[in-house]
């Protein structure tokens, strides 16, 4: 047995608070739900109540009347509640089909509106992993809940239609023993017996059901972890053209092969064996109890039958309202222990809607988990005094660790920058570059002192209003599937002409009119078939675009230019960062280069601030970190032909 | 092999009788017992009725109860763990032959027909067909016992209504006649929305699974356009609810005339049993059995039905699995030999010979019209035994896909790659792909330890291409089976020693030495639990720690400094000649300063060798090499004034 360490209250609570957050996902489903379930229980009991009279009047009076009555009502009754659930049927299925999805989409616009340093946390990363991953294997979560809860109206249901079919025939018994046919004792007896036998039917069903659901628990419990293995090699590794070569150069295939089926579809076969065990060891003792209990209730109803208590067309009636009844109260016991067990991954999912939010967003804005039909338009026009013409930036005395480790990454920076300048970061990998830039970009909040923006603390403004300064392309930028124009603007309206410009100054104007739409044609194959494919440069110019057609005052690059060969990278040097006039520019380069078209350069190294000055200044300090580090770079260039 | 229905049952009956030999016969046995199982449905009942109406006495009622659900219980148990056996042996054989076998294809494959677009569609069709437990290629064997119980049920279901009347099967008949033809309609419109429905599921896939990362995370921040993407979801959820709402409606309509044709049915059927009843043919028992099985008939034609449609379905995904897994190199296309050259012959110092080599590929554009594009054109060239040589050339120069013809990834399209003048073509793909290591542009690394990621799980004494030590092909194979890494390890100081080295060569020491369990330490932290994360430069690292373990005679690095900060990148360029001692190899690199350390550097310009020379000598010709090399150098020149 399992063993749970919540009260039925919390429970109920649990499951209570699902199905509210499931009306977000898929609204109005619920409500359907619950009336496809009436008629899924419904609609054989009509049958076998209107079969019962049929066979009733054929062994009695023969009244041709009431038979075409019976007939009708049978056949008649069944048509309009099918025709009703094919309807139901038909409304839920227009949501349905994207449940999963809209699941997921909804947990990414969650991340969305977290703050960054939550986002990038080792244990958010894992409690979406487990949300999406027992979705994904088992539907565990929303998809179970909503599968359970059908089930468990179902047999809601069911158990009263076999409780109505009861109490006719406790009345038919009754009336037999006031008319003599049949003793009281013998009554009761026979009672006793249809009701002891309900009940321990469906307490065995009960019990074994819980049995196989602890071994599935079991089985599928590491069943997350297994298939991320699995997925990691099947959707990741395998079809990926450049681990291809790797494989074949590096021989790769007998220990992908090994490592997949050991750390993934051995132990999920295994499961599956266990689990295919415990489930035939229930069907077994499920089915005997149907025959004892379909035996017992065969030889008592079937003899009240022979003495006319009853009608022989409620033996069938009769029959099936017992098994009925335990099938019901099997299933009702079956599917709580579910509902239970399910309530772990409902657990997860709130705990991750949970988190606190504000950075990316508006923490103003009061979470909205449907997607944009309801929520407020956004507003694109920025308020004229919230863009600022010119940014100057100040650290004052700011030391960093990230939350999950207690290493100093950058220790008591501080640095102005003033408006308009251009300021180059160097320093060897790891020297808190980018993280420096995370804390201009406010994706984390300095451990100790401030970064002021023209003197006012940015800890103090709203982060939209603070982010309508800042145009930064990140190392690993990333695009989305659709236009190029949207990739550029990073909206769905957007000024053809200025996306045309910004393309232009990233050089991408040719590329562009290569292509059959133009800026409107999507970067990818993901969301649109007729996508383009950019190559590495080509992407890492779109992402300068970006930062162009933004027009911040504070432009923010980090290794812009890897991915570039020479004269692509000549290009952006002199058509980007010449026409930055007025912006503050921060830029970090591996290529020291780029440090020659900056006012400073601010050189870090393992987190400190050990240099600042200009190029010339700093190559006269021939101890110095960044003399060093220029020398290395430089002498291939210079050495042998100068 | 032809790949249809028949071949297709074969094939996996007979993978299945491999797999476990007893397994085959389950669908049978599953089906009979299932057909056993509803017709004692239907008959017990009766047995049960006609003793009551007969009036007979409560012992011989109990007897008859007592029979008849103890036979009931007996076919239902045996049915229900038949069935359970059948469920769990498809996917255990999922799991263990079906999925290692697509694995090992995607492995295997030549590697041009798996980057061709050809090769991709069939990769991920296959893989579509063996991803799930719940549906594809793992639902055969399910399928063929459904419609083996349905055509045994409608046999005797159909028999049992003849003997009511044959007029009354005929009947009924007709009336399914008219449904199933409707249906077929029904089916037509919906696989006219099956495009429009694959269409909005790809939008709502792509922004379900795609956009959850954490770099997207940074840009939607800063470029604060996470509304922007909301809408797009809103969009993508309308535009797929619109196309089901077409699907449901078709789906509404073709269950609607169901239901008309069962009530039909169903009020035909009471009205002329009654009217039989009436004339004292039949019993109360017979009037239930024939009742249920008029009812029986129906469902199981129904059944038959969508059990037909959901068997093509699974054989569909057979094929498109065999269809992969027959995937091959066309006969005809390039220099196919029959017998391959022993291993032996690529020992000893190995020269390259380009002689006329050009690579192409076709791609297929929305119209359907076949383009040829051009990557390398007439290239010519020899590489000595131990030659640096360096390649330069600015993005989509074709450098990258020069580095995958030497190594025998792809074939020239024209021309020929001679290697100590024999033919690249009459090697075995393997033997010839034993002659290179590598550090790739885009090199990734798997969650196992930094130990098994360089080694690659490579036993010690199966050096792969060291010229001295003869490889023993036929011999390995068996040895390479499932052991525990224990075990591998222990015989294996050797390959520890062999392995440090490399770690130590590549700078990466101080870093393995650092982690908890030293090499033993997983990689990939999002998959592997406990695993670690490198960073750029570590990983760079590694891979050259790999590459340099395989110690093949011909070393290729792509691009390998581009994530590394000046100083470490300066100490790769230091160690360049350490590392590529007693090998040929071949550096490909953007930054021109590190073209210094080659014997001889190729300029390649969209497909062509443009000018090929030492530093030098290409700086003394004034050619496009030296003007690449004033760009990049113009910056690290003292005192200039940049614009």
């Amino acid at each position: 047995m399992m063993k749970y360490d919540r009260t039925i209250r919390e429970e109920w609570r649990l499951i209570r608070r699902g199905i509210r957050e499931f009306d977000r996902i898929l609204p109005g489903q619920m409500k359907c739900l619950f009336w496809k379930s009436v008629l899924a229980a419904g609609t054989p009991w009509l049958a076998i109540v209107m079969s019962a009279g049929i066979l009733n009047e054929l062994a009695g009076e023969r009244d041709r009347m009431r038979l075409l009555i019976f007939v009708l009502v049978s056949a008649g009754g069944t048509l309009l509640l099918s025709v009703l659930g094919h309807w139901l049927n038909a409304r839920m299925a227009v949501g349905y089909g994207r449940l999963f999805s809209t699941h997921e989409i909804i947990l990414t616009d969650k991340a969305f509106r977290i703050p960054f340093f939550q986002l990038e946390k080792e244990s958010t990363r894992k409690l979406r992993e487990l949300v999406s991953g027992s979705m994904g294997l088992t539907g565990g979560g929303m998809a179970s809940l909503y599968w359970d809860m059908e089930v468990l109206a179902t047999n809601v249901c069911r158990t009263a239609a076999a409780l109505l079919i009861g109490a006719q025939f406790f009345r038919q018994v009754m009336s037999g023993v006031r008319a003599g046919l049949l003793g009281g004792t013998g009554a009761a007896g026979i009672m006793v017996l249809l009701a002891a036998l309900t009940v321990g039917g469906a307490y065995v069903t009960c019990k074994t059901a819980a049995r196989r659901f602890a071994v599935s628990f079991d089985v599928f419990e590491h069943g997350a972890e297994y298939n991320r293995y699995g997925e990691f090699y099947d959707l990741t590794y395998l079809p990926d053209e450049d681990m291809a070569m790797d494989i074949r150069i590096f021989r790769q295939k007998e220990l992908v092969l090994r490592e997949s089926l050991e750390k993934c579809y051995g132990r999920l076969a295994e499961g599956k064996i266990r689990e295919m065990r415990a489930v035939s060891r229930l069907d077994v003792v499920r089915f005997l109890c149907a025959g004892i209990c379909g035996a017992a209730v065969y030889g008592t109803v079937g003899y009240l039958a022979v003495r006319q208590v009853i009608g022989i067309g409620d033996v069938l009636m009769v029959s099936a309202g017992v098994t009925g009844l335990i099938t019901a109260l099997g299933g009702l016991a079956e599917i709580i222990t579910d509902l239970r067990n399910n309530n772990v991954h409902l657990q997860n999912f709130f705990a991750y809607m949970d988190l606190q939010e504000g950075g990316g967003e508006d923490p103003g804005r009061k979470r909205d988990m449907k997607t944009a039909e309801e929520a407020p338009e956004r507003t694109d026009a920025v308020s004229p005094e919230a863009v600022l013409k010119s940014c100057g930036i100040a650290f004052e005395g700011v030391s960093f660790h990230y939350p999950e480790s207690e290493t100093m990454v950058l220790r008591d920076i501080t640095l102005k920058i003033a408006p308009g300048e251009k300021l180059a970061i160097a320093g060897e990998n790891g020297s808190g570059k980018t993280t420096l830039i995370k804390l201009l970009c406010r994706l984390y909040e300095p451990t100790e002192g401030r970064i002021l923006l023209n003197g006012r603390d940015i800890a103090g403004l709203s982060y939209d209003e603070y982010v309508r300064n800042i145009a930064t392309v990140f190392q690993d930028f990333s695009l989305f599937a659709f236009s190029l124009a949207e990739n550029v603007a990073l909206s769905g309206k957007y000024d053809k002409k200025r996306v045309e410009e910004a393309l232009a100054r990233a050089g991408l104007q040719e590329k562009t009119e290569k292509l059959p739409k133009g800026i409107r044609q999507a970067v990818s194959h993901d969301y649109e078939e007729d996508g383009m494919n950019l190559s590495g440069g080509e992407a890492q110019k779109l992402a300068i675009a970006r930062a162009v057609y933004k027009d911040a005052g504070i432009v923010i690059l980090d290794e812009p230019t890897a991915a570039l060969d020479p004269y692509a990278e000549k290009e952006i040097y002199e058509q980007f960062f010449r026409h930055l006039a007025e912006e503050t520019m921060i830029s970090v380069s591996h290529r020291l280069s780029s440090c020659r078209f900056c006012d400073r350069i601010a050189v870090l190294d393992q987190g400190r601030l050990v240099q600042l000055g200009t190029h010339e200044e700093l190559l006269g300090q021939p101890e110095g970190k960044y003399a060093e580090m220029w020398a290395m770079q430089a002498q291939y260039y210079t050495s042998a032909d100068a | 092999m032809k790949i249809n229905q028949k071949s297709n049952f074969c094939y996996l009956f007979r993978e299945l009788y491999s797999f476990r030999p007893g397994s085959i016969f389950l669908p049978f046995l599953g089906s009979g017992l299932q057909v056993l199982l509803s017709l004692a449905a239907i008959w017990i009942p009766k047995m049960i009725l006609d003793q009551i109406e007969g009036r007979a006495g409560l012992p011989y009622l109990l007897l008859w109860a007592g029979a008849g659900s103890g036979g009931l219980f007996a076919v239902s148990a045996l049915n229900a763990i038949v069935h359970n056996q059948i469920s769990a042996c498809s996917q255990v054989f999922l799991f263990t032959v079906l999925k290692p076998k697509w694995e090992a294809k995607m492995m295997d494959l030549d590697y041009e027909i798996f980057s061709s677009g050809e090769g991709r569609i069939s990769a991920e069709k296959a893989r579509n067909a063996v991803s799930s437990p719940n549906y594809g290629a793992v639902s055969y064997p399910g399928r063929i016992t459904e419609l083996l119980e349905n055509a045994g049920g409608l046999a005797a279901m159909g028999a049992m209504v003849c003997l009511l009347h044959p007029l009354v099967l005929a009947l009924l008949v007709l009336l399914f006649a008219v449904e199933l033809y409707y249906g077929g309609i029904s089916e037509k419109r919906k696989s006219r929305l099956k495009e429009e429905r694959a269409r909005a599921d790809r939008k709502l896939n792509y922004l379900a699974y795609h956009l959850r990362g954490i770099r997207e995370g940074k840009d939607i921040r800063i470029y604060s356009c996470a509304g922007w993407l909301r809408e797009i979801a809103a969009r993508a959820a309308a535009d797929k609810d619109q196309v089901e709402r077409k699907v449901s409606g078709q789906q509404f309509r073709k269950m609607l005339l169901n239901g008309l044709l069962v009530f039909l049915r169903s009020a035909c059927a009471y009205g002329y049993l009654i009217w039989l009843y009436f004339q004292g043919d039949m019993t109360i028992g017979d009037f239930t059995l024939y009742f249920s099985a008029v009812t029986g008939l129906g469902s199981f034609l129904e059944k038959l039905v969508g059990g037909y449609s959901g068997f093509m379905e699974a054989d569909y995904y057979v094929t498109d699995l065999r269809q992969f897994l027959q995937m091959n190199r066309e006969p005809g296309s390039g220099r196919t030999q029959t017998e391959t050259l022993p291993a032996e012959a690529l020992t000893g110092p190995l020269s390259f010979t380009w002689n006329q080599v050009s690579f192409s590929y076709r791609e297929t554009d929305e119209e359907g019209n076949c383009q040829e594009i051009s990557v390398l054109k007439n290239i010519n060239l020899t590489i000595r035994p131990g030659e640096k040589l360096a390649i330069v050339g600015s993005n989509g120069a074709g450098k990258t896909t020069f580095v995958k013809l030497l190594c025998g990834l792809l074939r020239p399209t024209r021309g020929d790659i001679l290697v100590n003048g024999v033919d690249c073509r009459a090697f075995a793909g393997e033997d010839y792909r034993n002659l290179f290591s590598a550090v790739f542009q885009k090199s990734g690394v798997l969650p196992v330890s930094i130990r098994d990621n360089i080694t690659l799980d490579m036993d010690c004494g199966q050096d792969v291409a060291r010229q001295e030590k003869p490889r023993e092909k036929k011999q390995r194979k068996p040895a390479r089976g499932r052991r525990k890494p224990e075990e591998r390890r222990g015989n294996c100081a050797e390959s520890d020693q062999r392995l440090w080295n490399c770690i130590r060569l590549a700078n990466l020491e101080e870093k393995v030495r650092s982690l908890p369990e030293g090499p033993d330490t997983c990689l990939v932290k999002r998959i592997a639990d406990r695993g670690t994360e490198l960073s750029g430069g570590e990983l760079q690292r590694l891979l050259l720690a790999r590459a340099l373990y395989k110690d093949a005679p011909v070393l290729i690095l792509d691009e390998p400094t581009a994530a590394l900060d000046p100083i470490a990148e300066n100490e790769i360029y230091q160690a360049y000649g350490r590392l590529t001692e007693g090998r040929t190899s071949v550096f490909i690199s953007h930054r021109l300063a590190s073209t210094r350390f080659c014997d001889r550097i190729l300029v390649m310009e969209e497909g062509e060798i443009r000018e090929e020379g030492t530093h030098e000598e290409l700086m003394a010709r004034g050619g496009r090499y030296a003007e690449m090399f004033r760009v990049q150098s113009r910056y690290y020149e003292d005192g200039e004034t940049m614009f």
